[in-house]
């Protein structure tokens, strides 16, 4: 029992966060459940796609009510988000461990030097912009500033390859591919930042639940495990969106960036120590 | 009815789903956990929670489907039959192994 409720712990945190940073959670709960209640590597990947999926399904219920989820925009990336999912499945047998943690470190350093150096996105600039949201773009009221936000979408393309690349990342690591589509959409398509947190949460379970299943018929999911890290990360996912409410967009990128920073130090210290 | 209730009530429509598979999910596993404590077999009850919570996204996919139908946007309905159809396949070849 006290171990079930250090995980129902465990998991509050990770939808915290997941829930504050577009995040599933998995980057949290994967490390967390292997190194500290010892659960085999498999089976803590597992349980961890059930809870981004939790994490996901339990944001995204608030943030599409509140117009921050941008469905259109979520439902064309996902196409590649999921097709990105499928392929790095396939991959993942071929590639060597070590080799794809410091591809992801790499990928991690990079986008957190982005986001910190990162101005503000159109929508803090003031005003919508000039050409109106277009297809794909949307509009929201600031819960923090109380004002209308406006945006429009930049550079599909290469977000719809980012998105990709999010999708095989997110099967090779477990891990819901918010750090690859949260600065793609930010820093490529100028989406305000809690529109893009909020668009990313939304997509995830998706990407999620598509490998969920394969771990689910594999027998990877175990259930003593489960309960306790999806009741927890529902409790923490509650405390992450009152906390995207509070702070700024600026403030939010920042703690991403150093969230980020953290963990491509975790993973290089692991890419050395092989 | 304007194009912005329209938008509101579609979001609402999304949210309900989302939140229903969330809570019936966390229902049964909270039921689990607490039937765990008094020393019942609970594996079926957290199976089911589990189950719910996994297939909440497909149905969210469907609707959206529905939804952008319904609005005959037809480039949305043709993506999100492509989502489920890439969803139903990870599904397949996962369980072929």
């Amino acid at each position: 029992m006290i171990q079930a409720a250090g995980i129902l712990l465990t998991g509050a945190a990770a939808g915290a966060f997941g829930t504050l940073l577009g995040l599933g959670g998995g980057v949290f709960v994967v490390p967390v459940l292997v190194l500290a209640f010892r659960v085999p590597m498999h089976a803590a990947v597992g349980a961890s796609l059930v809870a981004i999926v939790a994490t996901s399904s339990a944001g995204a219920s608030k943030n599409v009510a509140l117009g921050l989820a941008n469905m259109r925009l979520g439902l064309s990336l996902e196409t590649m988000t999921v097709l990105g999912a499928l392929c790095g499945g396939l991959l993942a047998p071929h590639l060597g461990a070590r080799l794809l943690i410091a591809l992801f470190a790499a990928l991690l350093l990079a986008v957190s030097a982005m986001l910190w150096r990162s101005g503000p996105a159109q929508a803090e600039e003031g005003g919508s912009p000039l050409s109106g949201p277009g297809l794909l773009g949307g509009t929201y009221q600031d819960p923090a500033s109380g004002k209308d936000v406006s945006y429009s979408v930049e550079r599909l393309p290469a977000v719809l390859a980012a998105s990709y690349g999010a999708g095989v990342v997110s099967a090779l690591l477990g891990v819901g591919g918010g750090l690859v589509k949260v600065p793609a959409l930010r820093l490529l398509s100028k989406v305000p930042m809690k529109a893009a947190t909020a668009t990313s949460n939304f997509m995830i379970g998706v990407t999620a639940a598509t490998s969920a299943v394969l771990y689910l018929g594999r027998g990877d999911v175990p259930m003593p495990v489960v309960g306790p890290v999806v009741l927890g990360v529902l409790l923490g996912a509650r405390a992450g969106l009152a906390l995207s409410r509070a702070l700024s967009d600026r403030a939010t990128a920042r703690i991403f960036a150093f969230v980020t920073l953290a963990m491509a130090a975790q993973m290089v210290r692991r890419a050395l120590a092989g | 009815m304007p194009a912005r209730d329209r938008d509101l009530e579609e979001r609402a429509a999304v949210s309900r789903t989302l939140a229903a598979g969330v809570g019936l999910s966390a229902a049964l596993l909270l039921a689990a956990l607490a039937g765990s404590a008094l020393g019942w077999d609970t594996r079926a009850w957290t199976r089911a929670g589990v189950m719910v919570m996994v297939a909440t996204p497909y149905l969210r996919v469907l609707q959206l489907a529905a939804l952008f139908a319904r609005r005959r946007e037809w480039r949305f309905v043709v993506l999100a039959i492509a989502v489920f159809a890439l969803m139903g396949a990870g599904a397949a070849l996962g369980l072929r192994g």
